[in-house]
């Protein structure tokens, strides 16, 4: 095995854990890693370093780093659905509240007590979720 | 897995803004990732790098944190090779190095140091 052969494994790696993240985050970790290998293996060998030393001392940093990088991933992934999550739930509360308003307007015109008590709770449930999204949204990631 | 308790730093953090700190003493502004495991690993009695993963995760939280700044290498200045994403250290992370640096010293004193807390940017 060649350096660039461990090298390209380092590579393959990272495809394998920033699949499915933004486009820009996945490529300045794949960009990055290929300027660290590069540099890696061109100072080992300016310096005189067998390419098996330098290949096992590569394949050494990916091994110790995997835990990091599902880690990484992990919180990447966190704050990414977190950016939609908030957006879905308050499209959802705007939707409850509508449906609740209307529940309670044409429940008047019909004389339907049990569709405004629908109506009402459709729009406590709206304030409750709008209320919970903008109090999550508030607190700062960890 | 090293837990991280809020406002604090983990020592690789630490490590790195002190690192940074003496390659800015020394004239040198802007780190890459390569270059800054070596630095580590001439610091420290290890004899391996630091791990990609582990590496690029701190730099990232770093960063994060507005205790460094990056951007990538112009491509002319690359001269053929993969472009370096180049870090600096920001005023915030000049301060947070300082401090981790005296409370590295106190550590080896009689009274353990404290890692540095991450406040906000004084006003």
């Amino acid at each position: 095995m060649t350096p660039e052969h461990i090298a390209a494994l380092v590579i393959r790696w990272a495809r394998f854990y920033t699949r499915g993240l933004p486009t820009a985050i996945a490529g300045r970790r794949i960009d990055e890693l290929h300027a660290d290998l590069y540099d890696h293996i061109t100072h080992e060998r300016t310096h005189g370093t067998g390419d098996r030393r330098i290949a096992v001392s590569i394949l050494s940093r990916m091994a110790r780093g995997v835990t990091d990088d599902v880690s990484w991933r992990r919180r990447i992934r966190r704050f990414e659905g977190a950016s939609v999550k908030p957006l879905l739930a308050i499209l959802a509360a705007v939707a409850l509240a509508a449906f609740g308003v209307t529940a309670i307007v044409f429940g008047g015109y019909d004389d339907s007590p049990g569709a405004q008590l629908i109506g009402v709770l459709f729009v406590i449930g709206a304030v409750w979720l709008g209320v919970r999204t903008v109090r999550r949204g508030r607190r700062l990631p960890g | 897995m090293v837990r991280r308790k809020p406002g604090t730093l983990l020592p690789l953090e630490t490590e790195i803004l002190a690192a940074a700190l003496s390659l800015l003493r020394s004239g040198q502004a802007s780190f890459h990732g390569f270059g800054l495991a070596q630095t580590l690993r001439e610091q420290s009695t290890s004899r391996s790098l630091t791990a990609h993963g582990t590496l690029y995760k701190a730099l990232g939280r770093l960063e994060e944190f507005g205790l460094l700044s990056s951007r990538w290498e112009d491509a002319a200045a690359a001269e053929g090779r993969p472009r370096r994403r180049l870090y600096e250290l920001t005023g915030h992370g000049v301060r947070a190095a300082e401090q981790a640096r005296a409370g590295t010293a106190a550590q080896a004193g009689p009274t353990p140091g404290r890692p540095p807390r991450l406040g906000p940017e004084p006003a």
